[in-house]
């Protein structure tokens, strides 16, 4: 019988004393991650009901905002997510404030006062951004848009207006940033030591989410190596 | 039925996954690592490369923890991840709509995901729903992913055509070791079928039914011949036009095609083949 996946070989972060892969890409897997920007700030907005627009690139942490959004404000039915990318047609936002509900509690749940998270906000379409700002007024206490270049959509006017005090920049990650992270994540390790995280840094094109997948491979290579500490040439070897 | 007449108990040619893979033995490892390790992988390579193959020995290496789901894209209209991850649990369960955690989800032929299940696996991922996920398809850059998808994508693997050594490797482990098939006819066999596994097994599958029922003792040049017919001249056209066929090949991959590849994805890609190849 062939032996089980699980059990068949040494993997690299269990053998560093993890259970799971320390630098996963996912935003729910580690709660407090540095992002480089002051959240608070984000929800005091929220709380008092402006219109945000979060603007980064792919793998810049947007996800990781939206998922903290949720975290404050979430589980009391008052948030309603949606990826605009979801549908060519139009987004139908009655459908959206009832069916957050389950059948019968949203018979007699009140519409009002309502978070809306908008992921991937670039491919909404002209007429969907002037419905939001009738639902805005209605049902929506405040919203947040999440999408790559603010510059670059073409929202109706009144929303635009809105939202142009709002924009909020992911800032560039810093070398300080990077550290931080990896450190968050494994631990002040002898492994993978301040000077190897800059390396690694300065291959990743300041985008966390890279940052994250290099550290992995890199910290697999040493490990199936059979080396207890990431050297330079290591580095090299696998980010080239 | 044939395979009896030869000696076996059953078909040495069926594509189940205890046999051994076809010339892609290192990468299950990879495979397996990634699986545990939480991330999204995209098998490439063409059709009868092993593809399938290499999802069925994940399904095996992973099954009995109720976590595995395998999703046919191509044979599902339309499909809602969703309701697949649903469908894994329980009745009980499902009243509650609970959401499955921590799934790995294994999709053949996911070029023609549409986007709204792009982006529900994307969510889904996120909320660790799905744990890990390796999709197969022909072409990564032809993948119909949305680019937030793609770049969740920690690798790109490509399935390399079979060598000759690895094809006669292939065929002594299935045969177990019989001489059934002589290692100069499997070599000739292996010219014809381009590299391709399923090809291959299939052209020898053939070659063995021929031989069960005209009771003769080995697989020769003949029903070669027979099988996959190919006289001289054409054979040297064919090779000839094989070698420019697969510069031109390598041309295009390295070069206009690279040029219009975004920046990140080609890191990705190249490491992808590079590193481990």
């Amino acid at each position: 019988m062939q032996q089980r996946g699980i059990t068949k070989m040494n993997i690299w972060y269990k053998e560093l004393g993890f259970y799971n892969n320390p630098f996963s890409i996912k935003p729910m897997a580690f709660h407090d991650e540095v992002i480089g920007y002051d959240l608070d700030v984000v929800f005091n907005k929220i709380d008092n009901g402006e219109v945000l627009f979060i603007e980064g690139d792919y793998g810049k942490g947007k996800t990781t905002i939206l998922k903290k959004i949720i975290r404050r404000f979430g589980g009391k039915k008052r948030l309603v997510y949606y990826s605009c990318n979801r549908t060519a047609s139009s987004i139908d936002f009655e459908k959206l404030i009832k069916n957050r509900h389950g059948f019968f509690s949203g018979l007699f749940s009140d519409d009002n006062n309502l978070i809306l998270l908008l992921d991937e906000a670039q491919d909404i379409s002209q007429e969907d951004s002037e419905k939001i700002l009738d639902y805005y007024t209605k049902n929506f206490k405040s919203i947040i848009l999440v999408g790559p270049n603010f510059d670059k959509i073409r929202f109706g006017n009144g929303l635009s207006k809105l939202i142009s005090p709002n924009v909020i920049r992911l800032g560039e990650l810093t070398e300080d940033d990077a550290i931080n992270i990896i450190r968050k994540r494994i631990g002040h390790t002898n492994f993978m030591q301040d000077d190897i995280i800059k390396m690694v840094f300065k291959k990743s094109a300041k985008n966390p989410r890279r940052l994250l997948k290099n550290c992995e491979d890199v910290c697999r290579y040493t490990i199936d190596q059979g080396y207890n500490k990431i050297k330079e040439e290591h580095v090299k070897k696998v980010l080239g | 039925m044939w395979f009896n007449d030869l000696g076996f108990s059953e078909n040495p040619f069926d594509d189940s996954a205890r046999h051994k893979l076809a010339g892609n033995e290192n990468i299950m490892e990879d495979i397996i690592y990634n699986i545990n390790a939480g991330n999204i992988v995209f098998i490439e390579g063409k059709p009868g490369s092993g593809r399938t193959a290499i999802l069925k020995k994940a399904i095996q290496s992973f099954m009995g923890f109720g976590k595995v789901s395998f999703v046919e894209c191509q044979k599902i209209k339309d499909l809602n991840i969703e309701d697949v991850l649903k469908g894994k649990y329980n009745f009980i369960e499902r009243i509650f709509s609970k959401m499955p955690n921590g799934m790995i989800v294994l999709m053949d032929d996911a070029g023609e995901l549409d986007k709204k299940n792009c982006e529900r696996i994307k969510y889904f991922y996120d909320q660790n729903y799905i744990k890990s996920i390796i999709f197969t398809g022909e072409s990564y850059n032809k993948a119909n992913f949305t680019e937030s998808l793609k770049d969740r994508v920690k690798k790109v693997i490509k399935l390399n055509d079979l060598k000759e050594y690895e094809s006669l490797d292939i065929l002594n482990s299935r045969l177990n070791g019989k001489q059934l098939i002589p290692d100069d006819v499997a070599k000739e066999i292996f010219e014809r079928t381009d590299g391709n596994p399923k090809k291959f097994l299939n052209a020898c599958e053939e070659l063995c039914k021929t031989i069960a029922e005209t009771k003769e003792e080995k697989v020769t040049l003949e029903h070669v011949n027979k099988l996959l017919p190919l006289d001289k001249k054409r054979s040297v056209e064919k090779s000839t036009e094989k070698s420019e066929k697969k510069n031109a090949g390598k041309k295009k991959e390295d070069g206009p095609v690279k040029e219009e590849k975004p920046e990140d994805l080609r890191v990705i890609y190249e490491d992808a083949a590079e590193r481990y190849y």
